[in-house]
């Protein structure tokens, strides 16, 4: 019966102490797999982000220039408005001439483009839903709750939250291209129930002109996640009314231009070429071309910061755990001294008596890794969807409260003064609109980026069983210390 | 194969308070030993040196003729000597037959694994398959004690050292295990020495050691 023998059968008699043992280290081991398993996620999300945004460009107005263009000239002149105090500025952001965005699409590799434009009009007749996400907001523009969101489109199939499925059709249609130049609209499925609303019914809407115009609903959307998430200055999405962008454009007054423009590529390697076709059509002082793989940088942050959590969480873990098991180990070799005294005097090498206590220690660790295989996995998930949810809350909240181009904030505090009944809004009205909504929309659009998606597999168990015997190395080392300081003699006179 | 020692000299203290001073014995194989003498005199101190379970601070243990120390501790434990304690010193996590089991493994015995001659010993001390498979905890003082004693004639070590063997066991036990430390001594061609306060033990040893006045004296 050798020593691996004498740990199996030690393991199996003393089943309170393997118990005890088993639940320490599979605490240990599901902590550290949980940080694995996240470290992982992460990663593989933003290679996955990374391929799916390497593909698109988008052309927005290029908020950074004006921003400084109009500071530069407020200081200079008497045009500065206030807001509440504070220095503001103007700024249209549907600023796109729709030719000059058909001329960029006609470029060789454009498979396909998605227009936005948006708005925001007073409903004539019927009551928006209210809700308490759409009033509470503490950063950047104050929502009108009064106003219903004109989300414009080329086709909703395009956009990021009907492609996500965070949108669902329901009931009708979605927006198509040949809606483009009609009053078809598709609204959301709590607004149409509390107006009574059916395909085919019609609404009243005051434009930015205070005029009253008519909408035919052609479909009805649910919004199964909610555009919360999207962060401050983000629409109640049940008052989002879809349309095509060419409606959108009229009902803010901004007939034949859009605020952005997504070009799809068909290839990713051809994108820098792209840009500098494109750029030629543009005016860079008032418009930008911002390519996906530079968007995915600012993007990935969150996911960027979520992994380094997780692996210190992974290094935290194992360092505490091995100290912690080491601990318990010393404890229980000086419980078990007779035992070691016995063996040494039944002529057992040292090496082979801390050979047991290591085999004991990792079969303990192999069953807690077992457990931890099935529980990991959800502690994982949970924690994971915590950290990115987090992390994409703080660099949302960031944006908008710096007030700067390309935050939700500035733009849509610029919006909020443009007219009494409507503004030619972009970012109040939905996230899509200017760089903070492509930051939002990416960011709640793109589901690699703010989802994690946590799996037990075969690298992770093997990397998780490297942790486990590193552990239990280490753990068996610092608890066998007093082993070797150990006579026979002195154990068994002195029991 | 002789257990020889060679001027011993061991003090917990001062030299001049030496427990004993130039301990000369020969210990000689088919031969029952019995070290007598009153507590505290000590007789499991001399014990240990000759188990090599520690070291005095001058003088040789040697065995067959080499200083245990070059032989080396451990591995003289292994091969050369079974001790048998006062205590039992049973691992307490097995059966009795595991008990055996892993004496057999350590020692490295030719009858390592061998569940058939293990139950054939403890069956001579009256410790039947059922007792043998029952954690050693469940079994009687003279039990376990009867399981110790197996464990170390299961060895092939050809010394074999017994505490204090009769320590906590009744007199007709007592008389059993003494008959087979006999038996041991004169049958397998052992060294068996025991220690022990009990005169009826040391009566029943081919040599009767005194330690009195830190002197070893034969009887």
């Amino acid at each position: 019966m050798d020593f691996l023998k004498r740990a199996w059968l030690y393991l199996t008699r003393k089943k309170g102490r393997t118990a005890l043992l088993t639940l320490v280290t599979t605490a240990i081991m599901t902590f550290v797999l949980s940080g694995l398993l996240i470290q992982n996620a992460a990663i593989t999300s933003s290679q996955n982000a990374q391929k799916s945004a390497g593909t698109t460009v988008v052309l927005s107005a290029n908020r950074q220039a004006m921003f400084n263009q109009n500071n530069s000239s407020s200081s200079s002149s008497s045009s500065t408005t206030e807001n509440n105090g504070r220095p503001s500025f103007n700024m249209n952001q549907t600023i796109i001439d729709v030719s000059t965005a058909e001329k960029i699409a006609d470029l060789s590799n454009v498979s396909g483009y998605q227009m936005t434009s948006s708005a925001t009009v007073t409903p004539d007749g019927f009551d928006l839903v209210t809700s308490s996400t759409s009033n509470q907001n503490n950063f950047g523009p104050q929502q009108d709750t009064s106003k219903a969101a004109i989300s414009g489109v080329s086709t909703t199939a395009a956009d990021s939250n009907f492609k996500n499925e965070n949108y669902v059709i329901t009931s009708g249609r979605g927006i198509k291209t040949s809606d483009e130049n009609t009053n078809n609209v598709v609204i959301e499925t709590h607004l149409a129930e509390q107006n009574d609303l059916k395909v085919g019914s019609t609404i009243k809407v005051l434009d930015s002109n205070s005029e009253s115009q008519t909408l035919t609903v052609v479909g009805i959307y649910e919004a199964k996640s909610t555009s919360a998430q999207a962060g401050p200055g983000a629409t109640d999405p049940t008052n989002t009314i879809y349309s095509s962008y060419t409606l959108a454009s009229s009902l803010s007054g901004n007939d034949g231009k859009v605020s952005n423009v997504t070009y799809t590529l068909t290839d990713s390697s051809k994108e820098n070429s792209f840009v500098k076709a494109a750029t030629k059509d543009i005016d860079t002082d008032t418009l930008q071309l911002t390519t996906s793989s530079q968007m995915y940088e600012m993007l990935n942050q969150p996911m960027k910061n979520v992994e380094s959590f997780a692996s210190k969480i992974v290094w935290v873990v194992a360092i505490a755990g091995t100290a912690i098991l080491g601990l318990i180990l010393m404890l229980l070799i000086r419980e078990r001294a007779h035992e070691i005294g016995v063996l040494l005097a039944l002529g057992e090498s040292k090496i082979k008596i801390v050979g047991q206590f290591f085999a004991e220690l990792f079969m303990v660790v192999l069953a807690s890794m077992a457990i931890s295989g099935v529980i990991g996995g959800f502690i994982g998930n949970s924690l994971g969807q915590t950290l990115i949810n987090q992390q994409t809350t703080q660099r949302q909240t960031l944006g908008a409260g710096a007030g700067a181009p390309g935050g939700q904030g500035g733009p849509g505090q610029m919006q909020t003064q443009q007219s009494d009944s409507t503004s030619s809004s972009t970012n109040t009205t939905r996230p899509t609109g200017g760089m903070g909504g492509r930051f939002g929309t990416l960011i709640t659009g793109n589901s690699e980026l703010n989802k994690l998606s946590t799996h037990v597999d075969a690298k992770t168990i093997f990397t998780l069983g490297g942790f486990g015997i590193g552990i239990t190395a280490l753990a068996t080392a610092l608890g066998a210390i007093p082993i070797f300081r150990l006579k026979p003699k002195k154990i068994l006179t002195n029991e | 194969m002789t257990l020889t020692v060679k001027n011993l000299t061991h003090s917990f203290g001062h030299p001049d308070d030496a427990l004993y001073k130039d301990v000369n014995m020969e210990f000689k194989p088919s031969t029952l030993y019995s070290i007598v003498g009153e507590s505290g005199s000590g007789k499991t101190t001399f014990l240990s040196f000759i188990a090599g379970l520690d070291v005095p601070n001058s003088g040789d243990v040697e065995f067959d003729g080499k200083p245990i120390q070059k032989i080396g501790l451990v591995n003289y434990r292994k091969h050369d000597v079974a001790i048998v304690f006062q205590a039992y010193n049973l691992l307490n996590y097995m059966t009795a037959l595991e008990n055996v089991l892993s004496a057999l493994s350590i020692t490295e015995s030719k009858h390592k694994g061998d569940k058939e001659y293990a139950l054939q010993l403890l069956e001579r001390v009256g410790i039947d398959k059922t007792l043998a498979t029952k954690n050693v905890q469940k079994l009687s003082g003279g039990q376990q004690q009867r399981v110790a004693v197996v464990r170390a004639l299961a060895v092939d070590a050809p010394v074999i050292l017994a505490d204090e063997p009769t320590g906590n066991l009744d007199s007709e036990t007592s008389k059993g295990i003494i008959s087979l430390f006999q038996e041991i001594a004169h049958k397998d061609d052992k060294t068996v020495i025991i220690v022990t306060h009990d005169d009826n033990v040391a009566a029943a040893a081919d040599v009767k050691i005194r330690l009195a006045d830190r002197e070893f004296e034969i009887a």
